[in-house]
């Protein structure tokens, strides 16, 4: 009987136990396949430079080529599927383009090629690449006899295949570009020149739009230092950003800064360096920078609410204060013109001497200077309004 | 006998605990050998650089479109808004540390500077970049139809999504109107040198107003952009 109870208890754990390793078992595939899916994460389409120049950081994400002219430079692009699932992606090449406030932009693929992007010819213009995989183009850029010396900029494009929708609205479309910078060697020119600055004003920060203009033949990254100031020179403010000016661009920046929180007069100002050397772009070595200060130009801020505030009661303080001080003023020389001398010969309250001068007695104490308990000592001069001028007054009152 | 039956089950739980145990271990723990002359190493490559539109999942939605605020026929120009960018479609960039130095994000019409506004069956259209008289009239350009469209991306919200990035050093583009041959593309966001290398962000509230002419005729009209990130 015990030994067939010790049995069935010993059944009951070893079946309990099972149940229990299996549902560990399953959770732990669980955890693994949601943790699996979690890391693969589906983004876009992409691409990159193949073959970057390890002595320049920049060529890790555009491509950076000094060509000859009538040269012919070789090289490949890495077109990158991130997704999931495999994607048909559009390989061409186009000449660079403007875009608002001066930033790089590439052309459509529908434009016609009539610069760095004619130049440019892709073994494939069509890629079909699997899932999260990376297919190698190679291209090559064929630079024209006649090129002149300086740098000129075109694009590599990537773009998922796909039709286009008439949907009603703004349909969107996306793709990656790379920007392909070529520089033909001879004279090159770096020069950039200031045109100004704008100021926007929001309800909590200021906008400084500096502009510039690069009349060099080579695009320059350009470090932008803007700063709001008071009227002493005490910086508020200060942001530095490096962008890239283009060659024949004028480019304007957006910088957003905080308002100041006293409204007044400000002075915003922007000063821009860049690299004066023989280097092209990304390149640092035996770098020479050049620094122009901007146009300063003045703004007045409206103060932030609190500050408002704090400034409306110091003005009403300041009024108020004044008032007083003028009040007090009058007040004064009317009684050295006006009020006569009393001695007192008696014993008298301050009130008694106020009430027979027809003067509240506070009045007589702070035109006298009299402190508390206001005692007035026998042979003590005081100054009193004058008392036949004050029945005289009080007489045309009363008619 | 019965006691072997038991201790055959009893190995056979134990074999399934450790099992389960095992593969949690396995995985959570990177295995390290540590011998005298072996080394394992993890490389982590940089990623490409990339825009969409994605919900507020993160998983992008396919053929993105924005509708304007519906307008009545009018004998008048008049002027219809909207935005590009919402909670549901959020226009992204991702830079795995695939651009070192900046980037931008253009927008551009899909079928150049020369293409309009056009309903389904395209018969009736008007332009997107024609600025004479602010949209209301027919300019000296390719088309003959008037109509201006103007993006302003300094109204927009920019919003970092990841634990390790900022919108620091990342420009919103001023409001512009297109203007054939002038300017054909506007910039959305201007990402400086001293951006954040690893980072992902989603934009929303882009405004964006359309001039259309007077008596445009009644119905539904589309325009397809291209949105550009370029690494700088």
């Amino acid at each position: 009987m015990r030994q067939a109870s010790m049995t069935a208890i010993t059944h009951a754990v070893i079946t309990t136990g099972k149940y229990m390793a299996y549902a560990m078992l399953a959770a732990s595939l669980l955890v693994v396949a949601l943790a699996q899916s979690s890391f693969a994460e589906s983004g876009g389409i992409g691409g990159r430079p193949s073959n970057p120049d390890p002595a320049n950081n920049r060529s890790q994400s555009i491509f950076i080529k000094e060509i000859k002219p009538g040269a012919i430079a070789n090289d490949s692009v890495d077109v990158i599927n991130n997704d999931d699932t495999e994607k048909t992606i559009l390989v061409y090449a186009t000449d660079s383009a403007k875009s608002s406030g001066g930033a790089f932009a590439c052309a459509q693929a529908v434009d016609a090629k009539t610069g760095v992007g004619s130049w440019i010819a892709l073994e494939q213009t069509t890629v079909t690449v699997a899932a999260h995989s990376t297919v190698k183009v190679p291209f090559t850029i064929t630079s024209p006899a006649n090129a002149e010396p300086g740098e000129l900029d075109g694009c590599i494009v990537l773009q998922e295949q796909k039709e286009a929708t008439r949907q009603g609205g703004i349909a969107l479309s996306f793709r990656t570009a790379i920007r392909v910078a070529t520089f033909t060697p001879g004279n090159i020119i770096k020069n950039i020149d200031t045109l100004g600055i704008d100021v926007r004003q929001a309800n909590e920060s200021v906008t400084l739009s500096p502009s510039v203009k690069n009349t060099g033949n080579v695009s320059l990254d350009t470090k932008v230092t803007t700063a709001i100031k008071s009227l002493f020179g005490t910086t508020i403010a200060s942001k530095d950003n490096t962008f890239p000016t283009l060659r024949d661009q004028v480019t304007q920046w957006n910088i957003a800064m905080d308002k100041p929180f006293w409204g007044g007069l400000y002075s915003a100002s922007y000063a821009i360096s860049y690299d004066a050397s023989d280097n092209h772009i990304g390149e640092t070595k035996d770098d020479t920078q050049k620094t122009i200060q901007g146009q300063s130009v003045y703004f007045v801020a409206a103060p932030s609410p609190v500050a408002a505030l704090i400034e409306l009661a110091v003005l009403i303080g300041i009024v108020i204060g004044i008032v007083k001080y003028f009040a007090y003023r009058i007040h004064k020389k009317t009684v050295d013109e006006k009020w006569v001398d009393h001695t007192i010969i008696e014993v008298e309250q301050l009130q008694d001497v106020a009430a027979r001068h027809g003067i509240s007695w506070k009045l007589l104490a702070k035109a006298n200077k009299l402190k508390a308990p206001y005692s007035l000592p026998i042979g003590t001069t005081i100054k009193v309004p004058h008392l036949q001028k004050k029945l005289q007054k009080n007489g045309r009152r009363k008619k | 006998m019965r006691g072997n039956n038991i201790v055959k089950k009893l190995l056979k739980l134990s074999a399934l605990m450790v099992a389960a145990f095992g593969i949690v271990a396995g995985f959570a723990v990177t295995p390290s050998y540590a011998a005298s002359n072996t080394n394992v190493t993890q490389s982590i490559t940089a990623g490409s650089l990339t825009t969409d539109i994605r919900d507020a999942s993160r998983v992008a939605v396919a053929s993105p479109t924005f509708a304007l605020g519906a307008v009545g026929f009018s004998f008048s120009c008049q002027t219809s808004t909207g935005t590009i960018g919402s909670t549901a479609q959020r226009l992204y960039v991702d830079n795995p540390g695939a651009a070192n130095n900046g980037w931008t994000l253009t927008l551009a019409a899909t079928a150049g500077a020369t293409d309009t506004w056009k309903n389904a069956g395209t018969t009736q259209s008007f332009d997107f970049n024609d600025p004479t008289t602010s949209g209301c009239d027919d300019g000296v350009d390719a088309d003959s139809r008037p109509g201006q469209l103007t993006v302003n991306p300094s109204v927009g919200t920019l919003t970092a999504d990841c634990t390790s990035c900022t919108t620091a050093n990342i420009t919103k583009g001023a409001s512009s109107a297109y203007s054939q041959g002038v300017l054909d593309s506007v910039t959305i966001l201007n990402a400086a040198a001293a951006s954040d290398d690893a980072g992902r962000w989603y934009l929303t509230g882009v405004g964006v107003s359309q001039t259309i002419p007077a008596e445009q005729a009644v119905d539904s009209y589309t325009v397809n952009l291209t949105a550009t990130v370029t690494a700088s």
